[in-house]
């Protein structure tokens, strides 16, 4: 083998960065974009904002009585005409005018215990309709206090005083800075990530499937130059291109946001008031934020490179990027959602991490603590991409290969019968699966309550099925549709029970290191606890068994097979399963879970004993929940070890003696159905 | 000084078996070759497309890994240092292309960076290059802009950059005009002349006939003949090496008119 050099690294470096840098799209999206494109919507956006409150503000809108008004409400509007802008139609068949749209909203009076009821009737949706409203409200708040001035002042009180016999106001005591700090923080973190992904896309496509697409990748690799040092020298560069993007869209926001926020404070202040925003305090967060995008960049570049490097074409690269950008940009959302904040749990989540930092920090109320979370597991995904970037890039067929196909994407009449599933599809049907799973079941879920689960469940047995029906594929090889044997099956149970014992164990080291996820369990007990047993039976336990299981161990394990060795496949498939769960303390568990189910699978090629293993797993939590007293005294047997240690050990002995049993058995087995 | 034991790749391709199945198939791109080249000879690599030729040169260029067999330089195998083994070779193929949008000069520079050649010796290396391949009046255009010709002569020049002992050139004069190929077969006339050896492929049968002292011809990626070019015409009764190839595969009953 070779040493890795360091001189090596900077050469590759400084050719891709030369080359890179000559490629007018990469600069294009690198600086014309951040620089021109961002201010020029803001600004237009702000305009726009401001033209039509504008005119909103100038329009006179009519408003029809159905009673003649009296003289002091006549007299009132004439008097402040220019504060309601509004004028009166006294019309009988008011509801027909309004039909007409004659006018935007119209006013009744009736009689109701002796008192006079006025009932305003709009249209919510339209927006002229909401501002004519405000002016209608306005008039009769106006009209009620002068009608109520009168009648204290008609029996000889101080009307002054009883109308406002204390008075209170709120104080923001906010300062300017962090108000602005708010501002930036919603909205950057997202643009800041899609820029850093965007940024790094262009490059990592150019030097992977660029060089293959131009032929200049056998050049390179005549020379003598490690995989390693090719890789890293390619690594860099793009990182080098992600984190100029990122800092150019960055300065690019600040300065925009600066403006707007600028031009909007002496707006509000009506230009008399000179605008004073301090911006010392924001350096200090600025400068985090940049190191924690740098780390971030270092990640995404790595991601970028290992799905580009698949690809031997730019149109197979793009196809390729399209779920990848997906992937990126919904934890990016996060730091939209007001309540969700960095946590030392969210502190650990890629990506989401750095939208909800960079909110933070921005907002300034930072934590060290936090902090440190994120730049530490930034750092580890980091290093976690470089090493499978490394990995990829020494295999040749990854090199020389025809790229992975993307059936999905053909016209069916193309599709030759019985192909089997690609790598490609597999990544699109997860791609869907996911984003339908993040949209879908939490609308169910509002809508349906305890079956929306049953409805989610259902949705997603249905994608392979029409996939697989698309592709024309085997049903029977894709689904693995085969009786499993008797070796089979009881390596499985063993497999499970161990496995089982692990997943809790880890569980619950988990909830013990995040108690504040004791909550989100809690809380997700409620929602799976249906009303009758059965039912929760058969809506938790067996529809994800056969939903999930046909998905993840029928469909997309079969789009691995072939493309990755087997153990990589059942770690890939375990990932893919616990990222599906999109839930911190279960990620260990349900990965440990996929995986097994995952083994099972590939090694009898019977998906009914994954399906049954997967029932009996939840089955196992749904009596849990319905017969707690019998699991208490499981517990309490269990807890008769008392030292949490040697208890610990005393479980993850039995795990492993378990899962090394059941994994022998069903290896042992496979041998002779192959 | 290379010596060729014995090596092997096999590639999978997907094959349609009926009308709508499609089935993996093995087969060796190329299957059991061995031969060895000494200093000052151009050894010539002949046999119709598809005959295995790119896929054997692209094992000896270190760019492939062959499924069995060995390649050994001065003494030591391919996988023992890969580095100092392709520091030792120039690999030229059509799918060695060069980067549009650098300058030739620039190419050079980097590629002598990455054959780790100390800066100042280089420079002089690269001028020299430069004069000797009459590269002087576009080293300096990006390469996109040039003639099919003048890429090729940037391509000898980053084959030479690091002064190999071995060069191994896949249809160095495929594409090229008269006066560009005259060029390239003289270069490798004169290299092999300082005593420096050439592998090089060709589907041009006179060309190799007229310049290489040994000849392998490939055919289905298995040797179906090596030697001279005067022992093979010999051995087959004919005059040229195309006929000799003609014959070799009509005694195998392989081919197809």
């Amino acid at each position: 083998m070779n040493k890795f050099r360091i001189k090596a690294l900077k050469a590759v470096y400084k050719k891709e960065i030369i080359d890179v840098l000559r490629d007018k799209r990469t600069l294009v999206i690198m600086i014309l974009l951040p620089l021109i494109l961002y201010p020029l919507i803001m600004l237009a956006s702000s305009q726009l904002g401001i033209l039509i409150v504008r005119s909103q503000e100038e329009k006179v809108f009519d408003v029809a009585f159905d009673f003649p008004p009296d003289n002091r409400l006549e007299k009132l509007i004439e008097e402040r005409y220019e504060d309601y802008k509004i004028n009166i139609k006294y019309i009988e068949d008011v509801a027909k005018a309004f039909e007409d749209g004659e006018v935007k909203l119209y006013v009744t009076r009736e009689i109701k215990n002796s008192k006079e009821l006025y009932k305003i009737y709009y249209n919510s949706s339209d927006t002229d309709a909401s501002t004519a409203l405000n002016r209608v409200r306005n008039l009769f708040k106006d009209y009620k206090t002068m009608i109520t001035t009168n009648y204290i002042e008609d029996a000889g009180l101080d009307a002054d005083f009883i109308m406002e016999p204390i008075a209170y106001e709120a104080v923001d005591v906010a300062e300017e800075e962090e108000i602005t700090g708010m501002i930036f923080g919603t909205i950057l973190p997202f643009i800041l990530i899609v820029g850093v992904v965007t940024g790094a896309m262009y490059p990592a496509i150019d030097v992977t499937s660029g060089e293959k697409e131009r032929g200049t990748l056998e050049t390179l690799l005549t020379l003598p130059v490690s995989n390693m040092e090719l890789m890293g020298g390619k690594f860099l560069a793009v990182s080098t291109v992600a984190v100029a993007s990122a800092i150019l869209n960055f300065i690019s926001m600040v300065l925009v946001g600066l403006f707007m926020i600028i031009s909007i404070a002496s707006q509000a202040a009506g230009g008399e008031k000179a605008i004073n925003i301090s911006l010392a305090p924001l350096i200090i967060p600025f400068i985090i934020t940049l190191v924690c995008l740098v780390v971030f960049a270092l990640f995404v570049s790595a991601i970028i490179l290992c799905v580009t490097s698949f690809a031997k074409s730019f149109k197979e690269a793009n196809n390729y990027m399209t779920p990848v950008l997906l992937i990126f940009m919904l934890p990016a959302f996060v730091s939209i959602v007001p309540g969700v904040n960095l946590t030392p749990r969210t502190a650990a989540i890629p990506v989401a991490n750095i939208a909800l930092l960079i909110r933070e920090v921005m907002a300034l109320n930072y934590d060290v603590t936090n902090m440190a979370i994120v730049l530490m597991s930034n750092v580890i995904y980091a290093v976690i991409g470089v090493v499978a970037l490394s990995k990829i890039y020494n295999s040749e067929s990854v090199l020389f290969g025809s790229g992975t196909e993307f059936n999905l994407l053909e016209r069916r009449s193309h599709i030759i019968k019985g192909s089997k599933v690609t790598l490609g599809d597999g990544l699109i049907l997860y791609s869907v699966g996911l984003l339908l799973l993040i949209y879908l079941s939490s609308f169910f879920t509002l809508k349906l309550g305890f079956y929306g689960i049953a409805a989610t469940q259902l949705f997603i047995l249905a994608l392979p099925l029409i996939a697989a029906f698309y592709l024309k594929a085997d049903f029977k090889k894709t689904f693995k549709l085969k009786l499993p044997c008797i070796k089979d099956i009881i390596g499985t149970l063993i497999l499970w029970i161990g496995t089982f014992i692990l997943a809790n164990l880890v569980g619950n080291i988990l909830l013990y290191l995040f108690p504040e996820n004791e909550e989100v369990v809690t809380q997700l007990n409620i929602i799976l606890k249906g009303d009758n047993l059965w039912i929760t039976l058969l809506v938790v336990a067996l529809l994800p068994a056969i939903c999930e299981e046909l998905f993840f161990r029928g469909f997309i394990y079969s789009s691995l097979e072939g493309s990755v060795k087997v153990r990589n496949a059942v770690i890939i498939n375990g990932l893919m399963f616990a990222l599906y769960h999109i839930d911190f303390v279960r990620i260990i568990p349900t990965f440990i879970l996929g995986a097994a189910f995952a083994f099972a699978v590939s090694k009898s090629g019977s998906i009914f004993l994954s399906i049954a293993m997967h029932f009996v797993n939840n089955a196992v939590g749904v009596l849990a929940l319905f017969y707690p007293e019998v699991f208490e005294s499981l517990d309490q047997a269990i807890m008769a070890v008392e030292d949490g240690w040697i208890r610990m050990a005393i479980l993850l002995l039995l795990a492993a003696l378990l899962i090394a049993a059941g994994y022998r058995i069903i290896s042992s087995s496979s041998g002779d159905k192959r | 000084m290379l010596i060729v034991d014995k090596i092997s790749k096999k590639f999978t391709r997907t094959v349609k078996v009926g009308k709508r199945r499609t089935k993996k198939e093995e087969f060796y791109a190329v299957n059991g070759i061995s031969f060895k080249v000494e200093p000052g000879d151009i050894f010539g690599i002949l046999g119709p497309n598809g005959a295995g030729k790119t896929t054997l040169l692209r094992m000896l260029g270190g760019v492939m890994t062959p499924t069995s067999g060995t390649v050994s330089l001065l003494g030591q195998t391919l996988y023992d240092n890969p580095n100092r083994y392709k520091s030792t070779i120039g690999y030229l193929s059509g799918n060695t292309r060069l980067y549009g949008r650098m300058t030739p000069r620039e190419l050079l520079s980097i590629f002598s960076e990455l054959y780790g050649i100390d800066k100042d010796r280089a420079k002089q290396r690269i001028d020299e290059i430069i004069e000797l391949l009459n590269m002087e009046e576009f080293a300096d255009d990006r390469i996109e802009k040039l003639s099919t010709g003048q890429t090729q002569r940037v391509s000898i020049a980053r084959c030479l950059i690091h002064s190999p002992s071995l060069y191994i050139f896949d249809e160095p004069t495929l594409g090229l005009d008269v006066l560009s190929s005259h060029s390239i077969i003289e270069f490798m006339k004169s290299e092999s002349k300082r005593g420096k050896a050439v592998v090089y492929s060709t589907h041009y049968m006179e060309e190799a006939e007229t310049i290489c002292n040994k000849i392998i011809l490939l055919h289905r990626g298995i040797a179906i003949a090596e030697g001279t070019p005067d022992s093979l015409k010999r051995d087959t009764g004919t005059s040229n090496i195309r006929d000799a190839f003609i014959s070799l595969v009509r005694e195998r009953g392989e081919l197809v008119e």
